[in-house]
């Protein structure tokens, strides 16, 4: 059960997307969630359809890898449907039970879900195609410049890093964890919500002693390895920027344009 | 018969490209107060298996019987299942929670809905057979040593007083102080409890010192299942899946084969030295 | 030979929750010449991984000295110099991984020693082939058994160039197959690059494979001696809740019996060999 969880899972392929560094995908990835909210109908939504499918076949990652990562967030969406369906004013479309339901709730309510979809799936790419390590590694040049203002960018990426290393390790231990406590007659699929919390620490204690016992070995094994903050720190792959960014950011810069030019030219499609 | 499984299957994550076929057509049956040795090397099925036991995880295909029941015939009393088959996963210290060892070893009986004082029975019975000594009883497991969070680790499940006791690796990581010391308690335990002990160990030695049947196990199916003597007499098949057999009885077998009139079903070294005695004393009757 | 470890006098103890101070190092004195492959015994307890500690100054010694390839360990400024010249694994092996990709964990030192990268390169894909690793090096570690994890970390080590490791009951936690990829890789190490091996373990087959075992009791040298020898004194090793090989014990068994054996074998073979030169007469005369 635990181990369906893909969102934020590196897959390894040899693919242009892949090849590109780590920062340029950073700020792509910020510049989509900005067109994202800046789309406001179904023609721009379609195009970014289009661009998550030629992303998909670029980066070679098998398109069941991309829908399991919905599966989590689909309570989200359906609840989000739900409340933008019945709670906007307008028109009335039709009557369900006692509650109207407008056009433009329904429209509301397909954007938002339209919205959410695409966050995750572009942002899915993200991490699909970069590796925990690359990932955090960009995240600390992004932001070594604010160094100077205290931002501890070298801890922070550090710090990432090792979670993202060690969720693994966890899912694992909480799993064999549920297991022995079921093994001793504890119950976690009965009761009231109350009764379901309370049986949950039987689990939490004993994994968090783990993880804090985990923390202390990581960081002496780190320090016999020389570890000794960020300073005079040299990198096995250092970030490199290529002529393959400069294309990317080339496509996504006119793809932004387009994307606003729909927008502000007004011409999309928003409602019947 | 009080435990039987017929043609087990199960497979992990099934219909997707990670499937994987972790057991395959497995049917053995355990009678009443048997000390049954489970080896075979990692990834070879044994822990699917053990988990299948006391219902942890569902058969892909296949049932296995408790009393001559389905333990999966209603859900709802799979939890009743797990009661009367214990089973304690490796480093089960990864497990304690509670403030006190006390209430650690008494979350197994209050899950059972069992009064206070059947608990403290249970809780005090349990101490006595794995070696916690009384005062140690209101100290925080987490104060306690490697090996005696283990001892109390295993009490947890012992308090249930279940008919059956499935230890995966009780002794990993412990020094052999440890090691055997908690080796003596489980064989105790089969002794005066009478209770049916199946022992998942990587160590031949500690196999043959214990269990008097060994199930062997390799890619997810059976491929031997016998008397321990018997089991170890297959020296060259067990080791082409990777297995051992104790190094004693490989002296013998290599003696054997080297033309000496020794006996080859040698488990232990006191055996080992009766087994020279006796050969010697066999040529000293001669006078040659 | 010029010695790689010297521990001078070394005692530690540490203040428990009652306030009271245990000694776990008692006034200890060992020295490690380069390209030896030492085990060190103990149960728990003993003090073996208090020891192992000092050596790359994760421990700084309360009493005494610990010298490492020349360099004073409680010397602040020397403690990178330490621990880049002796490196060390431990027993979890998925407590000291750090990255989520075999290469870039075997990186993880020469990283942080600020190696070139083009040098760094060549380390890290030779430290990974010396341990059989390479064919993994894109893998991420949680998928591998722990027997490969071990050696990823014994690949981080290699790829600093270390004078000595020292392996801190590498294998308790492995299957017996982790054990033997383990072992094969430490072994090799000394053998083929001439590394100074320290071997922390309670597995007698394991020191077995060394060139000499000290034994740990209470803080202090019990046993110092090749590992024939250190066999030999099986009434004294089985008092300290250690094992000997049963090899050596059914020998041992066969002298209190009142038969001579000569019991410092350690392998099945020479056991084997042994005990046909005993029972020799029973075939010439049948």
């Amino acid at each position: 059960m635990l181990k369906d969880i893909t969102l934020g899972q590196y897959y390894p392929a040899d693919s242009v997307v892949h090849k590109l560094d780590s920062r340029t995908k950073i700020l792509i990835t910020l510049l989509y969630m900005v067109m994202i909210f800046v789309v406001d109908g179904f023609i721009g939504f379609g195009v970014l359809l289009l661009f998550n499918i030629f992303l998909l076949f670029l980066s070679k990652i098998p398109a069941k890898f991309i829908f399991k990562g919905l599966k989590p967030i689909l309570f989200f969406v359906v609840f989000t449907v739900i409340l933008n369906m019945f709670m906007t004013d307008g028109k009335v479309a039709f009557r369900f039970i006692f509650w109207d339901v407008t056009y433009e709730g329904i429209f509301t309510a397909v954007f938002m879900a339209l919205r959410i979809i695409f966050l995750v799936i572009g942002t899915s790419f993200l991490t699909y195609t970069t590796s925990p390590i690359t990932l955090t590694d960009g995240i600390e040049r992004l932001l070594s410049p604010f160094q100077r203002i205290g931002v501890p960018a070298h801890e922070l990426a550090m710090m990432m890093s090792i979670a993202l290393r060690f969720i693994p390790t966890l899912i694992e231990e909480t799993d064999k964890i549920m297991k022995a406590q079921k093994a001793r007659g504890a119950d976690f699929e009965t009761g009231s919500l109350i009764k379901r919390g309370k049986n949950l620490v039987p689990i939490l204690v004993p994994l968090f002693i783990s993880a804090f016992r985990r923390a202390e070995d990581l960081a002496t094994a780190m320090e016999a390895r020389c570890y000794n903050g960020g300073e005079n720190r040299t990198r096995l792959k250092e970030l490199k920027y290529t002529r393959l960014d400069a294309y990317a950011w080339g496509f996504m810069l006119l793809l932004f344009a387009l994307i606003l030019i729909i927008r502000i030219i007004g011409f999309d499609i928003r409602g019947f | 018969m009080l435990l039987k499984v017929e043609n087990l299957t199960h497979i992990y994550m099934p219909d997707t490209t990670f499937s994987k076929t972790a057991i395959e057509n497995v049917s053995f049956s355990i009678e009443k107060g048997e000390f049954i040795g489970l080896i075979g090397h990692s990834g070879s099925g044994k822990s699917t298996l053990i988990q299948h036991l006391n219902g942890l995880l569902t058969p892909t295909e296949g049932k296995i019987f408790y009393n001559g029941e389905d333990i999966w015939s209603d859900k709802e009393k799979i939890r009743r299942i797990r009661f009367e088959i214990g089973l304690v996963f490796q480093y089960p210290e990864a497990q304690l929670f509670e403030e006190t060892v006390y209430k650690d070893i008494a979350f197994g009986p209050k899950n059972m809905g069992l009064s206070e004082e059947e608990i403290k029975q249970r809780v005090y019975d349990a101490c006595d057979i794995v070696g916690i000594r009384e005062e140690m009883l209101e100290k925080s497991p987490f104060e306690l040593s490697g090996g005696q969070k283990r001892r109390v680790a295993i009490a947890g499940v012992l308090a249930m007083k279940p008919s059956i006791i499935i230890l995966d690796e009780p002794t990993a990581g412990l020094d052999p102080k440890g090691r055997n010391s908690i080796l003596n308690r489980i064989k105790q335990l089969h002794e005066s409890w009478g209770i049916t002990v199946i022992l998942v160990s990587h160590s031949m030695e500690d196999i043959a010192n214990n269990a008097s049947r060994i199930i062997v196990m390799d890619h997810g199916k059976i491929v031997m299942d016998g008397g321990t003597e018997q089991v170890f007499s297959r020296v060259d098949e067990l080791e082409k899946i990777g297995l051992s057999v104790p190094q004693v009885t490989k002296v013998f077998f290599e003696l054997k084969k080297a033309g000496y009139p020794v006996n080859t079903n040698i488990l232990t070294t006191g055996e080992g030295r009766d087994e020279i005695l006796r050969v010697l004393g066999k040529r000293g009757d001669m006078k040659c | 030979m010029e010695e790689i470890i010297q521990a001078m006098d070394l005692s530690y103890q540490y203040m428990n929750e009652d306030e009271e101070s245990v000694l776990v190092l008692d006034h200890l004195n060992i020295t490690v010449p380069k390209g030896q492959f030492l085990s060190v015994l103990g149960h728990n307890g003993s003090g073996k991984s208090t020891f192992a500690k000092h050596l790359n100054a994760i421990l700084l010694p309360c009493g005494g000295k610990v010298y490492v390839a020349g360099l004073d360990t409680s010397c602040e400024e020397k403690t990178l110099e330490v621990r880049r010249n002796v490196g060390m694994v431990f027993q979890n092996p998925d407590n000291q991984i750090v990255a989520s990709v075999v290469e870039e964990d075997v990186a993880f030192a020469c990283e942080n020693l600020g190696v070139p990268q083009a040098e760094m390169r060549k380390r890290v894909d030779e430290a990974l082939k010396s341990v059989g690793m390479y064919e993994y090096r894109d893998r991420a570690p949680h998928m591998l058994s722990g027997g490969q994890k071990q050696r990823v970390a014994i690949a981080g080590i290699i790829a600093m160039r270390p004078e000595c490791i020292v392996l801190d009951e590498p294998t308790a936690m492995l299957d017996p197959m982790g054990r033997q990829e383990v072992l094969k890789t430490i072994k090799k190490l000394n053998k083929d690059y001439g590394l100074t091996i320290v071997l922390i373990t309670h597995y007698m087959e394991e020191a077995a494979l060394s060139d000499r075992i000290i034994v740990l009791e209470k803080g202090q040298v019990l046993i110092d001696d090749k590992p024939r020898d250190v066999f030999k004194n099986v009434a004294v090793l089985k008092q300290t809740g250690l094992d000997v090989p049963q090899t050596t014990e059914l020998l041992f068994e066969l002298r209190r019996a009142g038969i001579h054996v000569p019991f410092d074998k350690l392998t099945v073979a020479e056991c084997v060999g042994e005990l046909e030169k005993l029972l020799g007469g029973t075939e010439k005369c049948c």
